[in-house]
């Protein structure tokens, strides 16, 4: 541990401590940067995913993340039920089910549900393609370019054959945090 | 694949045999946003505890003895995890609990890279490695409710006889959370579409501009926290100059005198934003300031397009 109660001797002796403890800290970190950065931990993703960080538009990463949320708020109300359709969802207030006034701003998705899929059309794809939620633990969350329609089979090989690309978003690939749950 | 693993590991264990049902669970907390969350999730079923006193900024924290002391009465600590609170792991190692439980609040978040300082900057190596992530999660009401939700899961997961309470509780707020970011972005809708450059002081709200569907063109500081040198400045102005950018968004509550200087040789505008650092823990603080914040953003985006 680098913090202990030092008494000091005198204010000189202790800015002198606390200017190496600050030489020490930055020298620590560096080195840890650049181990990581040696390390190179991060393995590439297969074609058929996409990374939430470096690949998505910022309208689809907004829209990513109030879907990662409606999962887990969709996971706490079929805990007394069944399913909810796009209207409960809009009815709790839910993001991206309720419409918001950034909506526009991030591609104007029209959502349904299909069995146990969501869909979110892009409505411009310019700024955002379109979204498929498919809920569990952990839900899945895939992504189309363009205006994709409901798929018939939400088996993993048919969506990927149709074009849908996993969203995936990596915890571990951070360079200040180190993560023993994602080494394996 | 927004992985939904067990957070707590190993330590769960020793926590499920110390916690005994109807303890009120004390729960340690590093940063301002995470006191509100979780003291709203907790209710009158347990106790958050801040470990950095007020007044101190995170962003220049060194541990003092007094302040790890503190830990030695709790029965978890929710951390940040991705940066913005790595003084919380030293602080428990030192602690006379060093194998404290944790909840890595942000394991389920879409975390985004940070952006690279602007002195820095070739123009197309827009992250630094794509690999650094941005630590400011709490910043947004998405970023927030993601957290509260693992947050809550994982307590429930140790506190089978408080999880309907506080699984309740997180709802209840989350929702209050929702109905206000819905009701300070309900002028956005009279508004023509947002295209213009942004560029940040302090690169924290890049997940708060995400809800606008906006992304951060620019970062000053040359790395979290760090003021940039003269020579920097100078070359930071005349890169926000070239970058056509039109908004800055500042820092309300640690202010530097080179922002100024910004203010001055650009002639644009800033708009100070709310890192919720700064002030007494109250438990309607993140409501209250992050309200301010999109109003904030609201009125820069409205005097752009005017
Ligand atoms: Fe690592
Ligand atoms: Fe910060």
């Amino acid at each position: 541990m680098t913090t202990t109660s030092v008494r000091p001797a005198s204010a000189r002796r202790e800015s002198l401590f606390v200017g190496a403890l600050c030489l020490a800290v930055l020298a620590a970190s560096a080195a840890a940067i650049g181990l990581h950065r040696r390390a190179d931990d991060i393995r590439s993703l297969p074609a058929w995913q996409i990374d939430a960080r470096s690949d998505l538009t910022p309208g689809e990463q907004g829209v990513l993340a109030d879907l990662a949320i409606a999962a887990g708020e969709i996971a706490w109300l079929a805990e007394a039920g069944a399913l909810p359709d796009v209207a409960d969802l809009a009815a709790e207030g839910l993001p991206p089910f309720a419409p918001q006034a950034s909506d526009g701003l991030r591609g104007g998705h029209v959502w349904s549900r299909s069995g146990g899929l969501y869909l979110g059309r892009s409505g411009d794809p310019r700024v955002a393609g379109s979204f498929l939620m498919i809920p569990g633990d952990p839900p899945a969350i895939w992504l189309a370019p363009g205006t994709a329609d409901a798929p018939a089979d939400p088996s993993q090989d048919a969506l990927r054959s149709a074009g849908w690309r996993q969203v995936v978003s990596r915890y571990e690939a951070s360079v200040t945090r180190h993560d023993p749950g994602a080494a394996q | 694949m927004i992985s939904r693993r067990l957070v707590l590991a190993a330590p769960a264990i020793l926590w499920a045999a110390r916690a005994r049902a109807a303890d009120p669970l004390r729960v340690g907390v590093t940063l301002h946003p995470y006191h509100s969350w979780l003291s709203n999730i907790l209710g009158p079923h347990g106790e958050t505890v801040p470990l950095i006193p007020e007044g101190f900024n995170p962003h220049a924290y060194e541990p003092r003895a007094e302040d790890i002391r503190r830990i030695d009465r709790l029965d978890v600590v929710v951390l940040n995890g991705i940066g913005h609170d790595d003084f919380a792991e030293r602080m428990i190692a030192a602690s006379s609990q060093p194998d404290m439980p944790v909840i890595e609040a942000n394991r389920d978040v879409p975390l985004l890279a940070a952006v690279g300082g602007l002195s820095s900057r070739l123009g197309n190596n827009r992250t630094i490695g794509g690999k650094v992530v941005n630590s400011h999660t709490f910043l947004s009401v998405t970023g927030a409710i993601q957290q509260i939700q693992t947050v809550t899961r994982a307590l429930s997961g140790q506190r089978p006889d408080l999880a309907d309470p506080l699984r309740d509780n997180a709802r209840a707020y989350a929702r209050r959370l929702r109905r206000m970011r819905a009701e300070a972005m309900a002028g956005l809708a009279d508004l023509p579409a947002a295209s213009f450059r942004i560029a940040t002081i302090h690169g924290a709200y890049d997940y708060l501009l995400r809800e606008f569907g906006l992304e951060v063109t620019a970062v000053v500081e040359p790395a979290h926290g760090i003021e940039p040198s003269p020579s920097q400045l100078a070359k930071t102005i005349a890169a926000i100059r070239d970058l056509d950018v039109r908004v800055i968004f500042s820092e309300l509550d640690f202010p530097s005198p080179y922002v100024a200087t910004i203010e001055r040789e650009t002639g644009i505008r800033l708009y100070p934003l709310s890192h919720i650092i700064h002030g007494p823990y109250r438990p309607d603080k993140f409501e209250v300031e992050m309200a301010q914040n999109y109003a904030t953003i609201l009125r820069a985006i409205r005097e752009q397009a005017a």
